[in-house]
């Protein structure tokens, strides 16, 4: 008896537990700009279908959902792979998208589209195959943007011992900006130069989404009010004055480090702000199954 | 007398005497035998096989098969003295394995392989932590009934299905053939089966020989040589012509099993398909030399080896093939005589009756016409054969069969060998070959050159996990044509860069007849810009070309330019070409006969 009094109890606790504080109207403006959204590639059910018979014709339709916190733009989804001997596309194998929305107070589930791709499963099964497997890949390829902002103390005095300003972080973790790419570390280094006190900001930019990030482009930094003119990617290409950086397959990250002159002599603090545009490709491997 | 009316007849020691006592202790054994599950394994796996031959594989026969399986877990652990947990660790791969086979369809598939066997191994650890380790033994036992389910059931469309693979008839009839679930009893017997010495010998031989049948059928397929021959369940009298051929084609071909061995031997384990395919070789050059009488050993054999060397190098850069049943069934032709006719009694004027029969599976329409002539084996004079009906005709259907009467134009009496000729006229037989073309235009300019070696690796991954095969294939017909198109013989990816690509192609003749006449060839490309440095590449006629080789290359040409010059890199192209070569060919049939005059006067 005493057994069973207890069991209920412990049901009834998690029963509790599991639902949990109410999900009131939610305080305050909802921000997208965190985590890793990116974009969502899936191809719809059935679309193509399982089996696709000889002589049929059938549609493989694609869905792109933006689940990242920026428009996406320039966008193209190729097909790639499927046997022409075989399948007919009757549409062409490259489309286009211009600006796809991301999620915003506007949007707040982000802007989904839907690709179509006709074609037709031709009469040229073998004679005595009773299927034809044609492995192939949709790929889908976009610019964005995404912005990285958070606030910083700045203490030139480094060996002021009553400190009555900030404390400066070292190093800080983030985890994402609303985008595939992101800045996910930042270390502040401050140290005495000739000239007076140099900051150093090593922010570390990664991709962490399920594509392969390409081109990643510093397109402006502030400290404040202050334009961090000093950056530069230590991988960066060539002639592009340190703000390019191009990501390889097996490396999706590189160091981003700022440089600035420090006038003020008394800790503050600030708010750091960068701007990134990016371009990026998501890769999906699907099959065509053609049957008698 | 029973058996238990022996035992109850021992035991109350009624009429003793050694007569009683022997069919006592005969009685004691075959239901002590009996108790044993192996035993009932055999037997129930002998009367499964015989369904399975009688009657073809069916649902009856998957369950039975399941059935067997599990009994065969039992017995396993029957024979390794496992107790119930010993049964349950047992179970685990039988169960891990079905899962595989069943649930995800033998998926092959590396990343999945890789995340399954790694639950697998996680529950393979949980097991031996809660036993100490003394599941792990068991465990591994276990594989076996899995592997014998799997050469019961699984093995060959599997094979054929999923890996594409155009296994051999020996291959499908060694591992068709077998009682397996038979022999695994016989496996799980314990060492001593009987008291009788004489039966625990024989199944010790039993053992040992199923044992060697069960390496050969799972190292068989990696045997180089032993072909890629196939055809759809033949029948025995097909593999062992199919066998006939082979020795024919190569009588002196070392062992593919002794050239593993000896490589195994000398240590050449990295490189031990490159060992076995040179000693193949070798062996092939050396018995050509043999044969044209040089002796092994002097300087001119040497010569003779290097001179044919030289010509097997012009051959290597000939394309390859392969048949697989998927594209259609085979297109056969056959002559048979009838045996009743060729003895010294039978009057030649009566006729000989020759027995044509065409198998056409994609009725495609041509000409035939069946020919025969008497050669004196003395004198060698030919003498010419009248058929009594036309012996000219158009086929089109799927199958033919008709009977043609050849009579010589002259009385015979001696020996002579009769010689019947098929002829066929205007065949066509395609082949097929898959191609992948990769893009090279950078489309982002600040792309280093390893950014670029390393986009080019991934579209290669991608690529590969298309399956796309190296060589081109077909139907297994008369003859076909072989080619490869790329930039090396095995590469299936082509990029625009130079040199381009390459387009080989090889007459190969499949069949034991001849190729009479090479009519005419067209590749069709799919839609591109696919231009040669030879016009004639793409199509041509070819009647003066020397048909008499098994296998020649007669074409070779480079490609001009890139056919998709607006692929950019990342991108990529599937493509299948289609080569059809129209052709003639005829089979024989030789037969001795030696009609004599004076015993079928003697008959008249």
């Amino acid at each position: 008896m005493k057994l069973i009094k207890f069991l209920v109890i412990i049901v009834l606790f998690m029963f509790l537990l599991g639902c949990g504080s109410s999900s009131g109207p939610k305080q305050g403006i909802q921000n997208f700009k965190q985590g890793y959204g990116s974009l969502d590639v899936r191809f719809l059910d059935n679309s193509p279908p399982e089996k696709i018979y000889q002589g049929s014709k059938f549609k493989m339709i694609v869905e792109l959902d933006n689940q990242a916190a920026y428009d996406l733009e320039g966008g193209q989804i190729k097909i790639m792979g499927v046997d022409e001997k075989f399948f007919l596309m009757s549409s062409p194998l490259t489309n286009d998208f211009s600006v796809l929305m991301g999620k915003s107070l506007v949007s707040p589930s982000g802007e989904k589209i839907f690709v179509e791709f006709d074609a037709t499963a031709l009469n040229e099964l073998f004679e005595n195959a009773e299927r034809f497997q044609n492995p192939f890949f949709v790929k889908v390829s976009f610019d964005s943007v995404f912005e990285f902002t958070d606030t910083v103390c700045i203490n030139p005095n480094l060996y002021e011992v009553y400190d009555s300003g900030c404390k400066v972080q070292p190093k800080k973790s983030y985890s994402g900006q609303g985008a595939p790419v992101a800045v996910t570390e930042l270390e502040s280094v401050i140290y005495p130069s000739s000239a007076g006190t140099e900051t150093e900001f090593r922010i570390l930019v990664k991709n962490r989404g399920s594509g392969k990030a390409n081109l990643v482009v510093l397109e402006g930094g502030k400290l404040g009010n202050q334009e961090l003119k000093d950056c530069h990617f230590q991988n960066s290409v060539k002639d592009s004055q340190g703000k390019k950086v191009l990501f390889y397959k097996k490396k999706q990250e590189d160091l981003l480090i700022c440089k600035l002159f420090l006038r003020d002599q008394v800790s503050y603090e600030t708010t750091l702000s960068l701007d990134f545009s990016y371009n990026y490709e998501i890769s999906k491997k699907h099959q065509l199954n053609m049957y008698k | 007398m029973g058996i238990t009316d022996a035992v109850s007849g021992a035991a109350t020691g009624g009429q003793a005497g050694p007569a009683t006592a022997g069919a006592y202790v005969a009685g004691k054994e075959i239901v002590g035998a009996a108790k044993n599950i192996s035993w009932i394994l055999l037997v129930l796996g002998v009367f499964h096989y015989i369904i399975r031959i009688t009657s073809g594989a069916s649902a009856i026969t998957l369950v039975f098969s399941l059935t067997l399986c599990f009994l065969g877990v039992y017995a396993l652990s029957a024979k390794l003295d496992k107790d119930r947990k010993g049964r349950m660790a047992i179970l685990i791969p039988v169960t891990v394995f079905f899962v595989w086979y069943f649930v995800f369809g033998a998926n092959h598939n590396p990343q999945f392989l890789i995340i399954f066997l790694s639950i697998f191994f996680g529950i393979s650890m949980i097991f031996g932590l809660f036993s100490k380790g003394s599941s792990f033994e068991p465990e591994m036992y276990g594989f076996l009934p899995a592997l014998f389910f799997f050469l019961d059931v699984g093995l060959i469309p599997f094979l054929i299905r999923d890996l594409n693979l155009p296994i051999t008839p020996l291959m499908q009839n060694l591992v068709l053939f077998m009682p397996w679930w038979a022999f695994f009893g016989l496996l799980t017997l314990p060492s001593e089966a009987s008291d009788n010495k004489k039966v625990n010998f024989l199944v010790t031989i039993f053992k040992v020989v199923g044992i060697l049948y069960l390496v050969l059928v799972i190292v068989a397929p990696s045997l180089p040589n032993v072909g890629y021959d196939d055809s759809l369940l033949p029948s025995v009298g097909e593999l062992e012509e199919a066998q006939a051929n082979f020795r024919a084609q190569s009588p002196d071909l070392e062992n593919p099993g002794w050239s593993n061995l000896k490589c195994i031997m000398a240590g050449r384990f990295t490189d031990l398909p490159v060992c076995i395919q040179e000693r193949q070789e070798n062996s092939q050059l050396e018995a050509a030399c043999k044969q044209k009488g040089y002796k092994k050993g002097t300087l001119a054999f040497v010569d003779c080896t290097k001179e044919q060397k030289e010509e097997e190098a012009k051959l290597a850069y000939s394309a390859g093939g392969f048949y697989t049943p998927t594209v259609k069934d085979p297109m056969k032709a056959e002559i048979k005589i009838n045996k009743e006719q060729l003895i010294s009694e039978y009057d030649p004027e009566w006729g000989y009756s020759a027995e044509i029969n065409i198998i056409n599976p994609s009725k495609q329409t041509f000409k035939a016409a069946v020919l025969c002539d008497f050669t004196d084996k003395k004198n060698k004079k030919v003498i010419d054969g009248n058929f009594d009906s036309s012996s000219e005709f158009e086929i089109s259907e799927e199958n033919y069969g008709e009977t043609f009467i050849c009579t010589p134009a002259e009385e015979l009496d001696g020996s002579y060998t009769l010689n019947m000729t098929l002829r066929l006229s205007g065949l066509t037989t395609e082949s097929y070959l898959v191609r992948a073309f990769m893009g090279t235009e950078k489309e982002i300019e600040e792309m280093t050159n390893q950014q670029v070696r390393e986009t080019k690796d991934e579209i290669l991954k991608e690529i590969k996990s298309a399956n796309i095969a190296a060589q081109s294939f077909s139907a297994k017909d008369f003859a076909r044509i072989n080619y490869y198109f790329g930039h090396t013989k095995s590469n299936v990816v082509i990029e625009d860069k130079k040199p381009l690509p390459v387009l080989v192609l090889t007459l190969e003749n499949l069949g034991s007849g001849q190729v009479t006449k090479l009519e005419n060839y067209e590749l069709i490309f799919p839609p591109g810009n696919f231009d040669f440095s030879d016009p004639s590449c793409k199509a041509d006629n070819i009647q003066n070309l020397n048909v008499k080789k098994k296998k020649f290359t007669f074409k070779q040409c480079r490609l001009e330019d890139f056919p998709y010059s607006d692929l950019q890199l990342g991108d990529w192209r599937r493509e299948t070409m289609t080569a059809v070569l129209k052709y003639d060919y005829q089979i024989f049939k030789k037969v001795q006969i030696s009609p004599n005059q004076e015993k079928i006067s003697l008959i008249k």
